[in-house]
């Protein structure tokens, strides 16, 4: 595992200098793109994370998993995780951080903790993958392929929690 | 997008404006403050990756490798060029390998490339999305070391049922990228 980037690095130099790239050219190139990439990023995290920020402190975040919780449960979701299935898409850092409570409050072994590692590794943070990925196309409507992502999440979601019954 | 945000944002203010009027501006500056750290934090990891796998794109390997997994990609992405397919393919195979940070800069510049110009996502934008949504990881490293780090023994058996989830989800979202408009 350790190697991994370290060869993935030793490939693309090697693949560079094989074909002939002009190394220090493409990678001054690249690097200038990586900032216009920020550049463009900025904007959509800010309002991004504003808008998570304020759904917590109104606490319209709690009422929501309140309120989703029995519809959850009914599909085999444990109520304990209502609230870290709705931040995941949401927020990287945020779901992570609930994630690691629910293995502090509940122990590594519970079943509540076991759909919280699957539903953790096997789903994205879907609302900065679509603006990141959209980042460099000019006033899209992105609310389709937004739909279709949490949709199919949610399909990932209850299948997580039955497998993590067999695990 | 618009009107999701729109209204997510005014129930939130108007709940702030009658419960807690004077913690709106300080939750608010709080959400931006952890955005910049965000954007901070990814200034060197852009930067870095992006010009790395600007030496891959430039090499021509991305096409070679799109030569490689044609028989599925022609089929999910027809007629698209062998840049687009080259830039797709290196952007899940850094995901299958876990450098998810290597794969954003491959993803903005497939996104860009399959682009028509209009104010709606393509279906191809669209199948691309949700393979990348749907998290296909060969090995879920974050959430094993947590798990170890706490103590559990049996933090592996978790990579079974994730590749199963991530599957079932990667053909199910594609087949409604397909289906949508």
């Amino acid at each position: 595992m350790i190697y991994i980037i370290p060869i993935f690095v030793l490939l693309i130099l090697v693949v560079g200098l094989l074909s002939k790239v002009k190394t220090y050219d493409a990678l001054v190139d690249g690097a200038k793109e990586g900032l216009m990439l920020v550049y463009n990023v900025a904007g959509p995290l800010i309002v991004i994370f504003v808008l998570i920020t304020l759904m917590q402190s109104s606490g319209l975040s709690r009422w929501l998993a309140e309120v989703l919780s029995t519809p959850m449960s009914l599909l085999g979701v444990p109520r304990e995780i209502t609230e870290f299935v709705l931040l995941r898409p949401l927020s990287g850092s945020g779901s992570l951080a609930l994630y690691e409570n629910i293995l502090l409050t509940y122990g590594t072994e519970s079943h509540v903790s076991k759909c919280a590692s699957v539903i953790m590794s096997s789903s994205e943070t879907i609302f900065y993958v679509v603006t990141t990925y959209y980042s460099g196309v000019k006033k899209k409507n992105l609310t389709s392929v937004i739909i279709i992502s949490l949709i199919t999440s949610t399909l990932g979601v209850i299948l997580s929690c039955v497998l993590a019954r067999v695990i | 997008m618009n009107w999701i945000v729109g209204t997510l944002l005014l129930i939130c203010v108007s709940i702030h404006t009658i419960y807690s009027p004077t913690t709106l501006l300080p939750s608010m500056l709080g959400g931006v403050e952890q955005a910049v750290e965000v954007i901070i934090s990814l200034i060197p990891i852009y930067a870095l990756w992006s010009a790395l796998v600007k030496i891959l794109t430039q090499s021509g390997l991305n096409r070679r490798i799109s030569k490689i997994l044609s028989p599925i990609l022609d089929r999910l992405f027809e007629g698209e060029s062998d840049e687009v397919k080259g830039c797709i393919s290196l952007n899940i195979a850094c995901n299958m390998l876990g450098v998810g940070s290597a794969a954003t800069p491959l993803g903005i510049k497939a996104i860009s490339l399959m682009d028509d110009g209009s104010t709606r996502t393509t279906k191809h934008q669209r199948i691309f999305t949700v393979l990348n949504t749907s998290s296909i990881a060969l090995l879920p490293t974050t959430v094993i070391s947590i798990l170890t780090s706490l103590g559990s023994s049996t933090s592996h058996s978790i990579i079974l049922p994730t590749l199963i989830v991530s599957i079932v989800t990667s053909v199910v979202g594609v087949l409604m990228a397909t289906l949508s408009k």
